[in-house]
Parts: structure tokens; C-alpha cells; sequence
């Protein structure tokens, strides 16, 4: 018996009948809102009417592209929004970003096993790569093998994790077998190191092709310059029809945030991603662009290490949360967007709305309480590292020093460099880190950093030293559990339980802040933040064709 | 001709600076005298910052961010609400500080590292030399980044930095100022005497050489903290909380289009300071100081 | 002359391998591992033990610097991590922009400050002299990013005239994109060269033969271009020369400040990211560049003036 699912009536999950898998109408705290205008004069007034063909779009990025390879992933979004145009793995997160679900991708089809370890993929017929040659099973076969071999994904061999074997059943059907359930198997082969590469191409010569790639996605590589530029141009084999609108796509790599808020400005681009927090206010003024926000599974996660015999105290922790003062946080750091947490995780698939799982309240007295139950009544010092370079964890750790000075932590701010960050959290060198500039999961389901967290005993539950007892037992069910509907159930029960025990901190979820110029239409982010251009379009080519 | 642009002419071979007669500004051309009084103005307010400043660097305010200058706040506050006067004191008195202390470590090691391979010659001033070369040939900021990242952001990058290479500067100058004047007869008179070789370098040549290289040292005042500056505004600068002036101007960059004061004011009473050691240098060697460029 | 040129060129050889040996020092003594840095916390140890031999990380530093020199003799600068392509390809890249950036910024600063050496020594502690020594003053004085951030706001967002940043090929894409950037790095060298050459021309003007052709009855601005500005001039070059370290230095600032892809953005970006091949590759070439740059203005030197290479 197995669970057969079509992926081309659009969202997988309510092909399936499942209630508890579509986020949307759950409400709960995790779900993706699409795109968002931030302020009054957001709206995009020019973008009336059907869409129009035509025009060039140029993207001001803050983080450049260094590979067009998406299985050696170099700089985390500066390539993986790269790659996102030009290929689709068998499944997709939902382009549109209205919700967290999968729809199909190269795939149309696909049938699960009852015992969750063989998935059977059917591929989109009529599906091409950008040069005009079709997808066939062996080139899946080739991808997936390759997303398997932990010497090729090096980057991202920890999501392949489970992975066993694939076998051409017929020019159009693939049998993928896994060596143990892994539940968020579908979700982890969504994301870019399994993006399907023609096998021909990549086997003739990989560092040609990559210099200048094509997949299955709606725009191929014309041009990469490193440090400066990529150009895109439209795949004219891609598959949705009328698809995509503008003609070409231009990423060009500024990481300085003035750069690109003056190039909006004075038109020589017309997106530019990573708007600073503390600029939101004064681009919002501007009529002639629109702020957008999206929600992503992005936050500021405070790592604390439980061999500080301090930290490894639940009441402290708890202690630290209640004074927490988020709100000021928002207002003062975040100019407002963020959003409270109420998990110690990133906003993600399932997690119970607010009313469910209350966030923690701030309340001084509650926190010099659980101080004083703690064996630390009188206090203790702690250090908070955290990574040069950018303004909010500067002025977050100023905030953080101030509140938990309330109750008697005494916090010393340590900013070093983020190499320096990173590479002293590996070795579990921190008492309290931010550990990374930018701290998003790579999926949208709570599987990664659930298991980073409570189960894994090989990087010390990432590097927490964290004694997860019962809650490891309880994600390690989670994550070989295949039926949604009972991982939608026993999710929020970790989340509660994770919170409670708070092993380290969300102190927000954040967004990711873009700002447009008025010309461009139709803009959609999916869950994971990633632009699907293939909806965009130029409003002024409305008036360019007659 | 050629040759005299960049082999500077020999210190008068008597006496020693007056650093009295300097103090007291008496008989020194007006610029130096503008000059020092700018110099002198900024050094008092960087020393007497926490008695100057109206705020504390570091208070943050929420209720007030990007607040335009007025009494209250004369440099008006930044994006987190600090009073952008205080930070630019305190910020003053940390430049200062460090910008001094690197240029001044810098100037006697490299001017005894430059009599040494100017009197002794041969294999001594070889290996001197190609040491010297090796350091001016270095991308001063890649060791000053690879220090950051030794010692953890913060100024140690530059205060280390600067001097490991900055000695290098005042070496080659004081090395060709002394192959002229170990043929000067003061110093075969040195020889004459039967003064030792140290007795002959640290009292007798050095204090000669030590005029040109203080000069000099007037435009490595400003160069350093032109450095000092830029490495902040690469991110690499002083520990925050505390204020630095390039950092502060770094800061309100993102802001300079509707709160110019957070980027322009701090940067401002940069250029003072640089205008103002600027003048002192020129007036005390009466226009020659900058042809010999900043890494003569 | 000969010996001259073969001593000289021992000595830049020997100035660069202490450069190699330095850099690749520092670099392999700084914290931060760079598999790590570059896979990402979702690697498996499998992965990073893989790649950390491929790229010969777990040799003794002896070995790692053995094979970094003996390649690098060969052309073959190594390969990058994280930017997944060899050495060579990436920083060949990017020399372009940095190498007609720095010219540029000579050619500003040689426009800008010969003719205001001109004025200035026309009536040495005229109003004229005394007002162009207090521009160059301020100039001097002003931080480059400064610089460039404020002509980026009026040249740029204000007048349109130029791109607020990035870089663009070809001869009109790189006078757009350069021009501000060029001016920001040279502004200052355009202070060193004025002041020097002022000095140098005022010291001509008064020697006894430009007052023998002046007697001559020759025009006082043929007195300066032929025979002033022809004397003047070999000092301005050498103090180009010496300062090109401090513009390569500067142009690192000037192309974060303008996101010019060159070779300054790569090396903090490399840096940052432990690359160590990046890193010791533009530091060779940066190093070979000032070497390369002083040895030829020595020579051109030597060769006019004999007492050089006697006195060395």
C-alpha cells in the first residue's frame, strides 16, 4: 500500500486531505506570511492590470554569488537566491510564499511506501532544461546521488543524512530509497544541493558548465563576474506557461547597505535586499519606494553553553528570558518588525500560534524570583560574543548588558570578528554567543535544528552541552515520524517543552527587509526567503508596448 | 638633484630640538602657531572628555534616536539614541591616544634601527634594509586585519599594526640621513675621541636625526589616523560599547541622508585635528614636509 | 650598470620571498579554521575531513609552504575554497579594476597637482601659494571614505553625473564608474604631488641656471615648462613611486566605499574567510607591485644620475 500524491494540482499537502499540514489555517505562529508592505505608502501603485512581458530588472545584493553550483554552496544566500532561478529540485517550497507547504517541481508525481523509505518520483512531462534537452530519470538519478555523496555535498551532507539509494525505473520515473524514515526527507531534497542538473553537461566538463549553468527554473546564467555581477536571461524552455515575464535579470553585489539603498534611489537598481533596521523609518518616507517584508525562518538566536555551571541552570535561563524587555527590543533595534517569539527555535512548520504556546512574558520581579531559587541568587558575570560588523547585535548586546544587569547577570560584551564567532562556538569556547551573523534554517520544517539541538550528541546538541533527556527521545520520534498529521501533533509539544526548558534563546524572529522601486510588480518570496522572480514583472513596460 | 628629492638634506648639526621653545609657540611662524592652538584645544577636550561630555557615551535612548543638534544635544544623537557630542569626545580622546602612542613607539625604534644600518654599512644595514623593504612592501592592512583577528576586534589591530610597521618609515629615513652624516666631522670627531660606537649612534647621531624624523612624524600623526579611521570604517575598530571617531562616522553613514550631523560633525573635528597637526608640521619645516610624501 | 641592475633585482627577490614567508605566517597564525569557516556548521565530519585533505591542510606548515612557494614559481597560485575556482582565475579577475583604478587615481593626482604646483611656486608665500597649502592641508587631512561617500552624495544621488557605485568594463563603463572613486584615492597623492613639486620647482626657479636663462631674456613660462618643470619633475615621479603602498592601501577602502570588485574588496572578503591561498596570492602581488614599481624608478634613476648607483 502507498500513499500516492499528485504535485501538480498545486500544494501537496492538500492533494493529501490533510488539515493539520496546510499552516494557513491553523494560524499558528510559524506561518509564512508573503510578502508584506511595511508602511502606509507601500503599495506598489503602478502594478494595475495583467502582468506585461519585457524589461530588465536589476537586484542590488548584499551577499554576491561565488558559486552557481548548488551543491558547493559558498555564501549562504548570496548563492542559494542565485541558484534558486535557475534550477527546481523535484519539489519546491510554495514559489508563492502564502504558505510553508511543498508543490511540485520537476516532479508531477510521487508515491511513498507505507514504511516511509521509498519514495517514487514522477517526473513533469514535457519538462526541459534551459538548453532544450528533456529531464530524464538519469539526470534525477545523477543529482541525487550526488546531494548522497557527502565527498561532493560537503556543505550540506548533514540534510542528506539518511539517503540511500536511487534507480531509474523508466526515462520518467525514479525509485529513491532511504536507509532509515526520514520525515522530512521531501522538505530536505527541496532545497538547493538537490536541485536537478542535467547529467550530460555536468559530466562533460562541471567547472564550464557552472561558469554559466541552466537547469529547470525560469531564468539560465548569461553572465558571472565574480565580486561584481550576475546576469540572468529567460529560459525559453521553461515550463509554466507565459512564464517568465521579464527578460532579463541583473544581481549586482554591493555589501556596503548604503550602496544599495543609493542605488534604489537613484534608480540604477530597482530591488535591493538587507535594508538596515535603523533606515526602515526614513525609506518609508520616501514615496517613489515600497518597503516589503518577509517572514523566514530567520532569528536571533542566543547560544548559551551549559558547561557554564550558571547557565546550566533552568531557573537562570528562565531568569534571562522573563528579562528580556522584546518589545523595546523591537521598537528600539528592530524598528518594530520583528515578531516575538514563542519557541527557542526560528518561526517554522507546525509551531502552535501564541495563544497555545505563550511567549515568555517580560517581568522583572518573575525573573529576580527565578534568580533567587537559582543557585546564584546574588548574581553572577557572564560574556556575550557576538560578530563585528553589524549594528543591531552592536546595539542588541548594549540592551541585553542593560537587562540582564537588572537582575544581577553581569554581562561583558566580547565582539570579535564573525570567523573568530563561529570558529570559538565550534570549539564550545562561549558562555553566551551569537553565532552567526545571519542564523536561518535551511528548511522549513522544525526537523534540522530540532536534531542540531536536542540530538546530537556528536556536536555536543550544537555545541550547547545541553542535556536534552526526554525532549532528545521525543524529536528523535519526531523526525522518523513520515504521517504529517501526527508530526503536526507532536511538534508543538516539543516547542512547549523546549521553551520551557529554554536550552538557548530566540530573542527575535526577524524579517527580511527589502525595498522596491514602484516599477516592480509581483514580487513573491517563499518560505525560506528566496525571490521567485518568474512572477515579476515592470509596470513601466506597460507603457513601453501599446 | 634627483637624488637630494628623496635623500633629506642633513638636520643642522649642533643642537638638539627645542621642544620649550616649541611649547611656548614664541617666534614660530603663525601657522604653526594656529596649528598648535587647534591641536592643543583637541588634546584638552579628548583629556578632559569625562568632564566635558554631557552624557554618557553609551546611554542609550529610545525615546530620541536621530534627535537633530540642539542645546541639549549639540551634535544631535544617533540611530540608538547616544548623545553624538559625548561619543565624539570620547571617541577623540581613544583616536588620540592611540594615534599618538603608535607614531611615537614607532619614531625612536625606527630611528636607532636606521643610524645603526647607516653607521655600521655592510651586512648590519643589508639585512636592516631588506627588513625595512619587506615591511613597506607588506599590505599594512592585511596584517593589521590578521592581528584583529589574533586579538579579537578592537584597537589592538592598529596599535600593534601601525608601529610593527611604522618603525619602518622613520628607519629609512634616519638610515639615509646617516650615511651623510657619519661623514660629517662632528662624527669622525666621535671616532677621534675613542667614543664608543653606542656612545657615538645614541648620543651624538640619533638626537640629530630624531629633528627630521619628529617633523616627519607630524605627517604620520595625521596618515595614522587617517588609518585609524578607515580600519573602523572596515569594521575592525575600537571594542564597542565605546566610541571611536571613525566608527561613529562609520555608523552614520546609513543615516547620512536624513541625520547628516551622526556622520559629518564627528568628521568635522577629524579634519580639525588632521588640519591642525597639518599646520604645525608645514610651519616648522616651512612648506617641505609633504614632498617627501607620506612613506618617503 | 649591469651589476647595478643584477644587484637590485637580487635584493626585490629576496624582499619577496620575506613577503611570502610573512603573509603565509600570519596567515596560518591566525584562529579560525577555514573548512570549517567554509562548509558551515551543516557539514558532516566526513565532508570536512575530505576537504581539509584535499586542500592539504593537515601537512606540516613546512609542507603547506613548500608547495605554496614551488607552485606559485610555476604560475599555479593554488586553489580557493570558498570560492571554488583556482587562485589564479579569481584574482585575475580582479586585478583589472584595482590595477585602472590606481592608474587613474595617479593620473588625478597628476593633473590635479601639477598645475597647482605651477601657481603655487609662481610667487612662493604669495596669497596664492599660502591658499593652496591650506587646501592641500584640508585635503590631506580628510579620511578617504569620507571623501568618497560625500562625492558619491552629490556627484551621484544629487547631479546623476555618476553611478553611486559598482563597476562596469569598457572605456565609457570605466570612466562612469571609476572617475569618482579615482578622484577619492588620488585627492590625496594630488596634495603630496603638488607640495613636492612646488618645493622642487622653487628651488630650481632660484638656481643659478634658470637665472642665467632668465637674464637670457627667455619669457618667465618658458623658464618654467622648459627648464624648471624638466628638473622638477624626476623628484614628483619618485614620490609616486614611494607612496604607491599607501594608495594600494587606500584603494582598499576607496573600493568597499564604491563596491568595486577588485582586488582590495577580495582580500577583506578572503581575509575574513581564512582563505589562505587569496590572501597570499594578492599579497604577492601587491608586494611585487611596490618592489617592482621602486626598483624601476631606481634604475631610471641610476641611469641618469651615476652618484646613485655608485653610492649604494
Amino acid at each position: 500500500m502507498k500513499t500516492t500524491r499528485w504535485l501538480t494540482a498545486g500544494v501537496l499537502c492538500a492533494a493529501l486531505g490533510l488539515t493539520a499540514c496546510g499552516g494557513s489555517d491553523n494560524g499558528g505562529g510559524g506561518d509564512a506570511v508573503a510578502v508584506e508592505q511595511i508602511g502606509a505608502g507601500g503599495a506598489a501603485k503602478n502594478c494595475t492590470g495583467k502582468p506585461v512581458t519585457g524589461g530588465t530588472l536589476v537586484y542590488s545584493r548584499g551577499s554576491e554569488t561565488q558559486s552557481l553550483d548548488p551543491i558547493t554552496l559558498r555564501n549562504g544566500n548570496g548563492d542559494i537566491f542565485a541558484t534558486e532561478l535557475v534550477y527546481q529540485g523535484l519539489v519546491r517550497s510554495d514559489p508563492t510564499g502564502k504558505t510553508q507547504d511543498l508543490v511540485g517541481g520537476v516532479a508531477e508525481k510521487l508515491d511513498v511506501s507505507d514504511d516511509g523509505k521509498t519514495y517514487t518520483f514522477t517526473l513533469r512531462d514535457g519538462i526541459k532544461f534551459g538548453n532544450g534537452d528533456p529531464v530524464t530519470a538519469e539526470d534525477v538519478k545523477f543529482t541525487l546521488d550526488r546531494f548522497g555523496d557527502p565527498k561532493i555535498n560537503q556543505v550540506m551532507s548533514v540534510v542528506a543524512g539518511g539517503y540511500g539509494s536511487s534507480k531509474v525505473v523508466d526515462d520518467k520515473t525514479v525509485e529513491v530509497k532511504l536507509k532509515e524514515p526520514v520525515a522530512s526527507f521531501l522538505y530536505n531534497i527541496s532545497i538547493f544541493p538537490a536541485f536537478i542538473v542535467p547529467k550530460k553537461a555536468v559530466e562533460a566538463d562541471e567547472k564550464a558548465f557552472f561558469k554559466k549553468p541552466y537547469g529547470t527554473g525560469p531564468y539560465m546564467v548569461d553572465e558571472f563576474v565574480r565580486g561584481s555581477h550576475v546576469t540572468f536571461v529567460r529560459n525559453p524552455h521553461y515550463w509554466e506557461d507565459g512564464k517568465p515575464y521579464l527578460d532579463k535579470i541583473r544581481f549586482n553585489f554591493a555589501s556596503d547597505s548604503n550602496s544599495r539603498m543609493l542605488a534604489v534611489k537613484n534608480g540604477q537598481a530597482q530591488i535591493a535586499d538587507g535594508v538596515p533596521f535603523s533606515q526602515i523609518n526614513a525609506l518609508n518616507g520616501d514615496q517613489k519606494l515600497s518597503l516589503q517584508k518577509a517572514e523566514v525562518p530567520l532569528f536571533v538566536g542566543m547560544w548559551m553553553n551549559h558547561q557554564r555551571k550558571e547557565l546550566a541552570d533552568k531557573n537562570v535561563r528562565q531568569a534571562m528570558q522573563h528579562a528580556l524587555n522584546r518589545e523595546q527590543i523591537n521598537q528600539g533595534i528592530f524598528r518594530g518588525v520583528g515578531t516575538i517569539p514563542n519557541s527557542i527555535l526560528p518561526a517554522l512548520k507546525y509551531d502552535a500560534p501564541a495563544d497555545q504556546v505563550p511567549p515568555y512574558a517580560y517581568d522583572v520581579n518573575k525573573a529576580k524570583e527565578l534568580m533567587a531559587k537559582s543557585g546564584f541568587p546574588d548574581g553572577f558575570s557572564t560574556t556575550l560574543q557576538y560578530p563585528a560588523g553589524y549594528d543591531y547585535y552592536k546595539q542588541l548586546g548594549l540592551l541585553i548588558q542593560q537587562q540582564f544587569g537588572a537582575i544581577g547577570i553581569k554581562v561583558k560584551l566580547v565582539e570579535q570578528e564573525s570567523a573568530e564567532v563561529t570558529d570559538r562556538f565550534n570549539k564550545s569556547d562561549y558562555d553566551l554567543t551569537f553565532p552567526y551573523a545571519q542564523f536561518t534554517s535551511d528548511v522549513v520544517v522544525p526537523d534540522e535544528y530540532a536534531t542540531f539541538v536536542a540530538n546530537s550528541p556528536d556536536i555536543d546538541n550544537f555545541f550547547t552541552h545541553w542535556d536534552s533527556g526526554e525532549i532528545g527521545d521525543m524529536v528523535a520520534k519526531f523526525t522518523t515520524t513520515p504521517d504529517e498529521a501526527e508530526r503536526a501533533k507532536l511538534w508543538p509539544e516539543i516547542q512547549k517543552a523546549m521553551l520551557d526548558e529554554s536550552p538557548v534563546i530566540n530573542v527575535m524572529n526577524v524579517p527580511y527587509v527589502n525595498v522596491h522601486g514602484k516599477d516592480v510588480c509581483g514580487t513573491s518570496i517563499n518560505a525560506l526567503g528566496a525571490d521567485h522572480l518568474e512572477d515579476s514583472w515592470m509596470a513601466s513596460q506597460t507603457a513601453a508596448k501599446p | 638633484m634627483s637624488a637630494a628629492a628623496v635623500t633629506p638634506t642633513p638636520a643642522p648639526a649642533r643642537r638638539r630640538p627645542r621642544l620649550g621653545r616649541l611649547l611656548l609657540l614664541r617666534g614660530q611662524p603663525r601657522t604653526v602657531q594656529v596649528g598648535a592652538t587647534i591641536v592643543g584645544a583637541l588634546v584638552l577636550a579628548a583629556i578632559f572628555a569625562p568632564l566635558l561630555a554631557p552624557y554618557d557615551q553609551n546611554e542609550l535612548d529610545f525615546s530620541n534616536l536621530l534627535a537633530a543638534p540642539s542645546p541639549d544635544h549639540l551634535f544631535g544623537t544617533d540611530d540608538s539614541g547616544r548623545d553624538v557630542f559625548s561619543r565624539t569626545l570620547y571617541g577623540l580622546r581613544i583616536d588620540l591616544a592611540i594615534v599618538f602612542f603608535v607614531t611615537y613607539a614607532a619614531l625612536p625604534i625606527g630611528v636607532v634601527a636606521g643610524a645603526v644600518a647607516g653607521y655600521f654599512g655592510g651586512w648590519v644595514d643589508a639585512v636592516i634594509s631588506r627588513i625595512v623593504d619587506v615591511m613597506l612592501a607588506f599590505p599594512f592592512i592585511v596584517l593589521v586585519i590578521a592581528i584583529v583577528a589574533i586579538t579579537g576586534p578592537g584597537v589592538k589591530g592598529v596599535l600593534i599594526g601601525v608601529p610593527l610597521v611604522g618603525w619602518a618609515l622613520y628607519a629609512r629615513l634616519a638610515r639615509s640621513e646617516m650615511l651623510v652624516m657619519r661623514e660629517q666631522p662632528f662624527m669622525l670627531a666621535t671616532t677621534a675621541l675613542g667614543y664608543s660606537r653606542r656612545r657615538a649612534i645614541l648620543r651624538h647621531a640619533v638626537p640629530n636625526l630624531i629633528r627630521t624624523s619628529l617633523i616627519y612624524s607630524t605627517l604620520d600623526l595625521v596618515v595614522n589616523l587617517m588609518l585609524l579611521a578607515s580600519v573602523s570604517y572596515l569594521g575592525l575598530g575600537a571594542q564597542p560599547p565605546n566610541a571611536e571617531l571613525g566608527s561613529v562616522i562609520a555608523q552614520g553613514q546609513a543615516n547620512l541622508l536624513d541625520a547628516w550631523w551622526v556622520a559629518t560633525l564627528p568628521g568635522l573635528v577629524l579634519v580639525a585635528f588632521g588640519v591642525g597637526v597639518g599646520l604645525v608640521g608645514d610651519g616648522l619645516s616651512d612648506g617641505k614636509l609633504l614632498r617627501r610624501g607620506a612613506r618617503a | 650598470m649591469l651589476g647595478y641592475l643584477l644587484h637590485r633585482l637580487a635584493l626585490a627577490v629576496v624582499v619577496l620571498f620575506g613577503l611570502a614567508v610573512a603573509t603565509f605566517l600570519i596567515m596560518h597564525l591566525v584562529p579560525g579554521d577555514p573548512v570549517q569557516q567554509t562548509l558551515g556548521s551543516r557539514a558532516t565530519p566526513e565532508s570536512i575531513a575530505f576537504a581539509r585533505e584535499q586542500l592539504g591542510l593537515d601537512d606540516s606548515l613546512l609542507a603547506q609552504f613548500w608547495a605554496f612557494v614551488s607552485n606559485a614559481v610555476t604560475g599555479d597560485l593554488g586553489y580557493s575554497l570558498t570560492l571554488n575556482a583556482p587562485v589564479a582565475e579569481v584574482v585575475g579577475q580582479r586585478v583589472e579594476p584595482s590595477a585602472l583604478l590606481i592608474g587613474y587615481a595617479l593620473l588625478v593626482s597628476v593633473v590635479v597637482g601639477i598645475p597647482l604646483a605651477v601657481i603655487a611656486a609662481w610667487r612662493p608665500n604669495g596669497v596664492v601659494d599660502h591658499a593652496i597649502r591650506l587646501l592641500t592641508t584640508f585635503a590631506f587631512a580628510m579620511p578617504a571614505f569620507w571623501v568618497g561617500l560625500m562625492l558619491a552624495l552629490v556627484f551621484g544621488l544629487g547631479l546623476k553625473w555618476f553611478p553611486v557605485s559598482g563597476y562596469e568594463t569598457g572605456i565609457g563603463g570605466m570612466l562612469r564608474t571609476l572617475t569618482l572613486p579615482a578622484i577619492t584615492l588620488g585627492l590625496t597623492l594630488s596634495t603630496i604631488v603638488a607640495r613636492t613639486l612646488r618645493s622642487s620647482l622653487i628651488e630650481v626657479l632660484k638656481s643659478e641656471y634658470v637665472e642665467a636663462a632668465t637674464s637670457r631674456g627667455l619669457s618667465p613660462r618658458r623658464v618654467m615648462v622648459k627648464h624648471a618643470m624638466r628638473n622638477a619633475i624626476m623628484p614628483t615621479l619618485t614620490v609616486l613611486s614611494v607612496n604607491l603602498g599607501l594608495l594600494i592601501g587606500y584603494s582598499i577602502v576607496v573600493e568597499a566605499v564604491f563596491q568595486i570588485p577588485g582586488l582590495g574588496s577580495l582580500l577583506l572578503q578572503s581575509v575574513q574567510r581564512r582563505d589562505y591561498e587569496i590572501v597570499q596570492a594578492i599579497a604577492l602581488i601587491a608586494g611585487t607591485a611596490v618592489v617592482a614599481i621602486s626598483l624601476a624608478t631606481d634604475l631610471v634613476q641610476a641611469s641618469i644620475d651615476p652618484r646613485v648607483r655608485l653610492g649604494r
